[in-house]
């Protein structure tokens, strides 16, 4: 197991980097630079020079990559960059005197809280939801689960985000329109300090409309493939040898069936961990999501590349826990 | 003797074939859920189609003096208070937008781009995902690993992010506009369409990888069979058997999972219009007006309730119809 657990972090490395270049590639392909407005207007061209010179953008793009991911001094340069290896991200070209790692350590806590909490809310109602639905297939039970499953997978979160605080904030008041309840400093770094009332009534909202379209996604995955395991022969056996049902769903069928679902649990993972867009800008809150979007509009390259290169490195490591969830499930999967 | 075996086959074949399309058209009728969705679906190409006909004004016509009209009787879904502040006019049936535009007829328009996005994103995605799928699996061997290898590697990447990325530089290009050659009719053709080239083109450049998996895996389990050989034996070149023989065969499975895909290509589409990087205004995106009604939320709650709702519609009748296409061709339900 370890053996195959360090043969997979090797593996990793290509990929992060193919991913890293890619988007630092495409990123000075877009037409346009970090500095070529200040506010709304443009910047003089000696200006424009100047600030690139001293951001390094007028080396070549691959030095700009190498000094980014490796730093300045193994390069030969000079200039600060001690490179991603080492955890230097950069400077952030679009807000000025901020690092990369400064705007990571402030926003990634609060994405990290808001997106635990809603994969958390997904796994607790979409599996028992799923299980109860295919257990009772058919009966009007399952009717209901599944059509409700299907409308909330239909609701997109720019749609639920705004309903809930019409209807929870506007109309009857139970809970703030927008903000979060925690600040820094967090514990371990990424825990709120604190779980009070304040925490609880910001978050309640954003975790729901982040969290119920995965819920009812998990659900219809789960009952679909509860149903799948429960036609098997093995199950037949059990049934056969005389074990009471509940044994044989509990012990037999429900390990089997959880396969896929943990499957699309570590995509979900990084997804929601790392920040969505829609639901931190309705719900305004400073979280992560919103620099996968204005970084490219600001042509703020390090940012983006780093962001990026976060998400890929917690969808890589998730899905590696997922793989070795199976063998955990599915004693047939073997990992030498 | 031999021939007339094979006549003997495929006639059989044939006959199953037929039949079997036809159960399955059967099973989808009986669906009650799956025709409602269709009937619907299809009421929307036509209110598409027919948008400048059904709507009194056009999308971007303004009346300034009546910004933010409600009719009379939508007062009772309007906050507290606002008949102190709110601009009555019946001239708009389902009130006016904050630059006085009918949200009716925007929101009718925004079908158009919505529908749109659905049929050309899954074109496109068929078309890239059917010929290099279906070339993957033909080929077999090297060609195969080596292909398949490419899908694996660009599924790592993060797909909101590409996106992000594809469409910034497409609109950073079309911003330029015109210029002479190819590149420049694309873009003349882009800006005419209101940004929706642009939009196909980067949802079905990343939506064909799936497609691609399930044609070669279609394709591998089908080459196998006699009547392969048999047109084979006839002297049937590849590029025949492949489209004429092979692809009827393959179609249903990768019709049903386009299906399914559909309501992803209209949430990515109401996405990016959300976060400005979607069709060019004042063309009317449902995900424009969502974002437009989110900002007035507190005072006019109404104006993100008529493109919600027929965003969630629209997903949901697809996600309906999805669901019973897979059930109606799913193999297992045959004998049943």
């Amino acid at each position: 197991m370890a053996r195959y657990i360090f043969r997979r972090i090797l593996q990793f490395i290509p990929v992060l980097i193919a991913i890293s270049l890619f988007t630092f590639v495409l990123m000075q392909a877009i037409p346009g630079g970090p500095f070529d407005f200040a506010g709304d207007r443009s910047l003089p061209p000696t200006i424009v020079a100047n600030l690139e010179a001293k951001y390094h953008l007028d080396w070549p793009m691959w030095k700009q990559y190498l000094s980014y991911m490796i730093g300045d001094d193994i390069l030969g340069e000079e200039g600060g960059s001690r490179g991603v290896i080492r955890g230097d991200f950069g400077p952030s070209y679009h807000f000025r005197g901020q690092t990369v790692a400064d705007i990571i350590k402030i926003t990634l806590p609060v994405s990290a809280q808001l997106g635990f909490m809603s994969l958390l809310l997904a796994i607790i109602i979409g599996i028992p939801a799923g299980i109860i639905a295919a257990l009772n297939q058919n009966s009007w039970i399952d009717y209901t689960t599944t059509f409700g499953a299907v409308m909330f997978v239909s609701i997109p979160n720019m749609v639920l985000a705004p309903i809930l605080i019409w209807i929870f904030a506007l109309i009857l008041g139970w809970f703030p329109v927008a903000g979060w309840g925690a600040k820094p400093p967090y514990l371990l770094g990424f825990l709120p300090t604190a779980l009070n009332k304040e925490f609880f009534s910001h978050a309640i909202m954003p975790v729901f409309a982040l969290g119920t379209g995965s819920a009812a996604g998990i659900a219809r995955l789960t009952r679909a493939s509860l149903l799948q395991v429960i036609g098997e022969d093995y199950i037949r056996t059990a049934r056969a040898k005389g074990l009471r049902e509940r044994a044989v769903i509990v012990i037999h069928a429900l390990k089997n069936s959880l396969i896929p679902v943990v499957t699309i649990l570590g995509p979900a993972f990084a997804a929601l961990l790392t920040g969505t867009f829609i639901v931190e800008q309705i719900f305004g809150i400073n979280g992560m999501g919103k620099h996968f979007v204005t970084s490219v509009g600001n042509r703020d390259y390090q940012v983006i590349t780093s962001v990026t290169l976060l998400y890929a490195v917690v969808l890589v490591i998730a899905n590696l826990v997922v793989d070795i969830t199976y063998a955990w499930l599915d004693p047939r999967i073997r990992y030498d | 003797m031999a021939v007339a075996d094979l006549e003997l086959n495929s006639s059989i074949t044939q006959q199953k074939e037929r039949s079997l399309w036809q159960k399955s058209m059967d099973r989808l009728l009986r669906n009650k859920l799956a025709v409602i969705s269709g009937i619907f679906i299809i009421l929307m190409v036509l209110v598409a189609v027919f948008a400048k006909q059904l709507t009194p004004y056009t999308y971007a016509e303004q009346d300034l003096i009546a910004n933010n009209a409600i009719p009379k009787w939508m007062l009772f879904i309007m906050p507290e208070g606002a008949e102190n502040y709110a601009n009555f006019s019946d001239k708009f049936p389902l009130a006016a937008d904050h630059l006085g535009r009918d949200l009716l007829t925007r929101t009718i328009f925004g079908a158009r781009v919505s529908l749109t996005i659905a049929f050309a994103g899954s074109l496109v995605s068929l078309l890239i995902g059917i010929v290099y799928g279906m070339i993957s699996g033909y080929a077999g061997g090297r060609v195969d690993n080596l292909m398949m290898r490419v899908v694996d590697f660009l599924w790592a990447f993060p797909f909101l992010i590409v996106v992000i990325l594809l469409q910034t530089y497409f609109k950073a290009i079309a911003s330029r506009s015109g210029g002479e050659g190819m590149g420049g009719a694309f873009i003349n053709l882009n800006n005419q369409m209101g940004g929706l080239l642009f939009l196909f083109i980067a949802i079905g450049l990343i939506n064909w990888l799936g497609m691609a998996r399930i044609a070669r895996g279609q394709v591998l389990s089908y080459k196998q069979m006699e009547f392969v050989e048999a047109a084979h034996a006839l002297g049937a070149n590849d590029t025949r058997i492949m489209f004429k023989h092979l692809l009827p065969n393959i179609l249903g499975p990768l019709i049903v999972a386009e299906t399914m895909a559909i309501p992803g290509y209209i949430f990515t589409e109401a996405f990016l219009s959300f976060i400005g990087l979607g069709v060019n205004a004042p063309t009317p995106s449902w995900g424009i007006m969502i974002q437009e009604g989110v900002q007035a939320l507190r005072s006019y709650p109404n104006q993100v309730l008529l493109p919600a709702i027929a965003l969630s519609l629209t997903t949901l009748a697809f996600n309906f119809l999805g669901d019973g296409l897979r059930d109606a061709f799913d193999p297992r339900q045959i004998d049943k």
